[in-house]
């Protein structure tokens, strides 16, 4: 055998290896992406859990040593009122806790209402319920973000987000 | 002569590798009501069964039938209001809510899919009148961040 032969002779089992029988891999391509289409879900949602103030006959099952705060934010179309009620705070400490947030441009500084509920957090530990009291015109979307705000609070360490809950348990209500 | 299926395949992979990403294991049972915009929440609870109540800028749905028609901008008709309930509503809830009981044994909530731009005023009215049929839980829907 010359050794032009010898060369062609490698080349060609080279290419016999390179020619790899692709069609069990597209029919399992075929067969898995249908599936995965009917099964995929462009559209994430979510939900918030909430509900209407409702009265029972029951004990609270709070601890008595456990001193906490409701929140309640009176949304209206310039301001957000926060005010706070507690069975166990007198008047002037409740007072203490009473902010009112003004409109930033075309939304709510939400950043103060943020800053505002983790001070409350800090102060009472066992606070987890805010009662949302939107004015009849307020759009839900702005809600949303209000629920968003007062759930819990965002922030960064080492370039990683972090959450940390505020008051997770929201009441929507309506001011008389 | 071969066919060159490189090309096709590298294609596939692709298409493969996104449909995995956005594949969702849990059946939710939940449709989205055309022509509605949802509000961006950065909430990740999961999503949980239960009476279904579309409402968009013109119109309420309970389990997908019409079942009251809202006025411009989504408001809801003085006289409702007044009374503090819309009994349309009230009986589609609580009859949707009695067949859900009875064939998937699910808890008493109202899974709510409101428009972004809907004031206050109408939402709150549709959750008092699903309180009037029996049910104060409500689920309501958003579009994840």
């Amino acid at each position: 055998m010359s050794g032009n032969e010898r060369l062609f002779s490698r080349f060609q089992s080279a290419r016999e290896v390179a020619d790899v029988n692709l069609i069990p891999v597209m029919n399992l391509f075929v067969t898995l992406i249908p599936f995965l289409l009917l099964a995929a879900a462009f559209y994430h949602v979510s939900v918030i859990p909430t509900s209407l103030p409702s009265q029972t006959d029951g004990v609270s099952d709070t601890a008595s040593d456990d001193v906490s705060v409701t929140v309640n934010l009176l949304v209206e179309k310039h301001r957000i009122r926060l005010t706070a009620s507690s069975a166990t705070l007198n008047e002037d400490a409740l007072s203490e806790l009473t902010l009112e947030i003004k409109k930033k441009g075309r939304g709510f500084d939400l950043e103060m209402l943020t800053s505002a509920l983790v001070e409350i957090k800090k102060r009472y530990k066992s606070s987890d319920t805010v009662i949302v009291l939107p004015s009849d015109d307020i759009p839900y979307r702005d809600i949303v973000q209000i629920l968003d705000t007062s759930r819990e609070r965002r922030f960064k360490v080492n370039k990683t987000e972090k959450t940390e809950p505020l008051f997770p348990v929201v009441v929507l209500s309506r001011k008389v | 002569m071969s066919l060159q299926l490189t090309s096709l395949l590298d294609m596939f992979t692709i298409i493969l590798v996104f449909l995995m990403v956005s594949f969702q294991a849990e059946d939710m049972d939940f449709v989205l009501h055309a022509g509605l915009k949802l509000p961006v929440s950065t909430v990740k609870n999961p999503f949980k069964t239960g009476v279904n109540m579309a409402v968009t800028k013109g119109q309420v749905l309970v389990e997908g039938k019409p079942v009251y028609r809202l006025l411009k901008g989504g408001n809801v008709k003085d006289s409702d209001f007044e009374a503090g309930q819309i009994q349309s509503v009230v009986r589609a809830v609580n009859g949707a809510w009695k067949l859900h009981k009875r064939e998937k044994d699910e808890e008493d909530i109202v899974v709510i899919q409101a428009d972004q731009e809907l004031p206050y005023r109408t939402l709150h009215l549709l959750m008092r009148s699903a309180a009037h049929a029996g049910v104060f839980r409500f689920r309501l829907v958003v579009e994840k961040e």
